[in-house]
């Protein structure tokens, strides 16, 4: 094994590789349902502002899961409640209420976090993660939530599809459309923090939207999807992880980078092959 | 903390400007926020807030290449930003026509894509865990003369914007069609605006950071638009509310040690909350009226 190759034989790196993979796979898995339900610019909106719900968390709760977990989830499903709000009672667009929203919550949550000094939890590892200084505790985290997830999709696939393709029908078979809404917000808040040691808070975007655009250019059925958007995670977190150590730079910003770059790729060499380079 | 002389000492110092940093830090800061409100109206109005939102995101790669290649010369942070906010902007209009994806999409991909690799940039090339937090989150108080001369040179540069292209900006803003059909340079004043917001976002990223100033370009704009019906007083009270408080935020970030970018944009959603409470109780009178 050449020297720079090392860090491959030695259990921290795997450890944090698989802190990393995983919390790609959960974030991807719920993302494909984001971009068909056209929420993909809200789950930003969330993964900001959980930050401040995350905070309160650990003043009242410790540095305990479940603290951070029901902060987040209180925090982004308050997020998503103002906005609506604003949109109904003022004039303001959508988009302008998103961008006041959750730029004034992630605010709050960073003078907060300003105010604790010396908290395990710096305003660094919020925005970009640090995986390699992560804490087992965060494997399991994010383990748990992908459990979670992953039984959600077993017992409510049917319903999120029909939820998420033909509203007017889920309505007609009763499917509960807004309960469906309001897990799938949830689960964006949950993710965000299961991912927050890996991933960050403002690159999660990156591991929700991009794995599940990419499949979604070349699968044509919502299964495969989701099978190729938690393959393309998994596989982009690994070779992130590799290069990421070997240059010495941040993971999770390689990782998006390198979501964009397959993205990209993908679409241009279909545009080539379909003759239709520009349109 | 309030029955501590030591802090009505350094309180006092502050807001009778003792310091030139602070002077600094307050007259930059000023002028900042006042350019990104009058921006941030045409943000409001023609639904660009997460556009704007992915600007702040997207130049921070050319930032950092800018500011390798350059040095710290402005012009050539400038350069690097507006080359990849451009080239940022200009993707998130093709994938969506060469693709199934909405814009929204294409927005959360592209704008991710180029953070994450400004982010690696910016770890890569070790500036000191300072380096990298300013130009995320911003350090308002420690802007120097040269930043202020920049924030100056970019309102007097907006104003004189809106000054000359007022009408047409006004026309293609809110019809957009009839804008095209009467021949004005529709295609010329956007390139223009978009070049003027990059460069307001430059300028703002050492005082509030990358991760902030979609607020500084959004909140004031929407506490106008909550407040007046027409266009010329809702620019006035944009910059206004923008350059209040910013003012504010720093006058809360020296008293209660918050972090400025952050204090700043507490501010301007205090603004926003209390013009929305107007907003509100006037409506509900009309009602009962």
């Amino acid at each position: 094994m050449p020297a720079w190759a090392n860090f491959l034989g030695a259990p921290w790196f795997w450890n944090a590789t698989a802190l990393v993979a995983v919390s790609a796979v959960l974030c991807a898995l719920i993302g494909v349902f984001l971009i068909y339900r056209r929420m993909s610019l809200l789950s930003d909106a969330i993964s900001h502002a959980i930050l401040p719900g995350v905070v309160l968390g650990y003043l009242l709760g410790g540095f305990s899961a479940a603290a951070f977990v029901s902060g987040a989830v209180a925090a982004g499903l308050l997020c998503v409640a103002c906005i609506g709000l604003l949109v109904r009672y003022t004039r303001l667009k959508e988009d302008a209420a998103m961008g006041v929203v959750f730029s004034a919550m992630f605010a709050a949550g960073i003078v907060m976090l300003s105010l604790l000094r010396g908290v395990d939890l710096d305003p660094g590892c919020v925005v970009y993660g640090e995986p390699l200084a992560a804490k087992p505790e965060s494997l399991e985290l994010s383990l748990g939530a992908l459990l979670v997830v992953l039984g959600l999709l077993a017992v409510a696939y049917r319903p999120l599809l029909i939820a998420t393709f033909d509203p007017v029908f889920a309505k007609l078979v009763g499917v509960p459309e807004r309960l469906i809404h309001i897990i799938l917000l949830g689960a964006v808040a949950l993710a965000t923090v299961a991912a927050l040691r890996a991933v960050g808070i403002v690159l999660a975007v990156a591991f929700f939207i991009t794995p599940g655009a990419t499949a979604a250019l070349f699968c044509r059925h919502m299964g495969s999807v989701l099978w190729v958007a938690a393959l393309i995670a998994a596989g982009e977190s690994l070779v992130g992880m590799v290069l990421a150590v070997a240059w010495n730079v941040s993971p999770s910003g390689l990782i998006a980078t390198l979501g964009l770059g397959l993205f990209l790729s993908i679409l241009l060499w279909q545009r080539v092959q379909t003759g239709n380079r520009l349109a | 903390m309030a029955d501590d002389p030591a802090w009505w000492a350094l309180t006092s110092d502050v807001l009778t400007l003792r310091y030139d940093f602070m002077r600094h830090s307050l007259i930059g800061t000023m002028l900042v926020g006042a350019a990104c409100g009058l921006l941030g109206c045409f943000i409001i109005l023609r639904r660009l807030a997460l556009f704007g939102d992915a600007l702040g995101h997207a130049v921070l790669p050319g930032v950092m290449l800018g500011y390798l290649w350059g040095g710290k010369a402005f012009f050539a942070i400038f350069a690097g930003a507006v080359v990849t906010g451009l080239m940022a902007a200009a993707l998130v209009g093709w994938i969506p026509r060469a693709s199934r994806h909405r814009s929204d999409t294409a927005i959360g991909i592209v704008f991710t894509g180029f953070f994450g690799a400004g982010v690696a940039l910016l770890s890569c090339y070790q500036m000191g865990t300072s380096g990298v937090t300013t130009f995320l989150f911003g350090r308002a108080l420690a802007i120097g003369p040269s930043e202020v001369v920049h924030a100056a040179w970019m309102l007097a540069g907006v104003v004189l914007f809106l000054t000359l292209a007022y009408r047409p900006m006004v026309w293609m803003t809110f019809d957009p069609v009839g804008a095209v059909a009467q021949g004005v340079p529709v295609g010329a004043l956007t390139g223009i605006l978009m070049v003027a917001l990059t460069g307001t976002v430059v300028v703002s990223l050492p005082i509030v950071g990358a991760v902030l100033v979609v607020a500084l370009l959004v909140i004031p704009g929407a506490t106008a638009y909550l407040l007046v019906d027409r266009l010329a007083p809702m620019f006035l009270i944009a910059a206004i509310v923008g350059a209040v408080s910013s003012l504010g935020g720093l006058l809360l970030s020296h008293m209660f040690a918050w972090a400025s970018g952050a204090a700043m944009v507490l501010a301007a959603a205090f603004c926003f909350v209390m013009a929305l409470m107007w907003n509100l109780s006037r409506r509900k009178y009309a009602c009962l009226g």
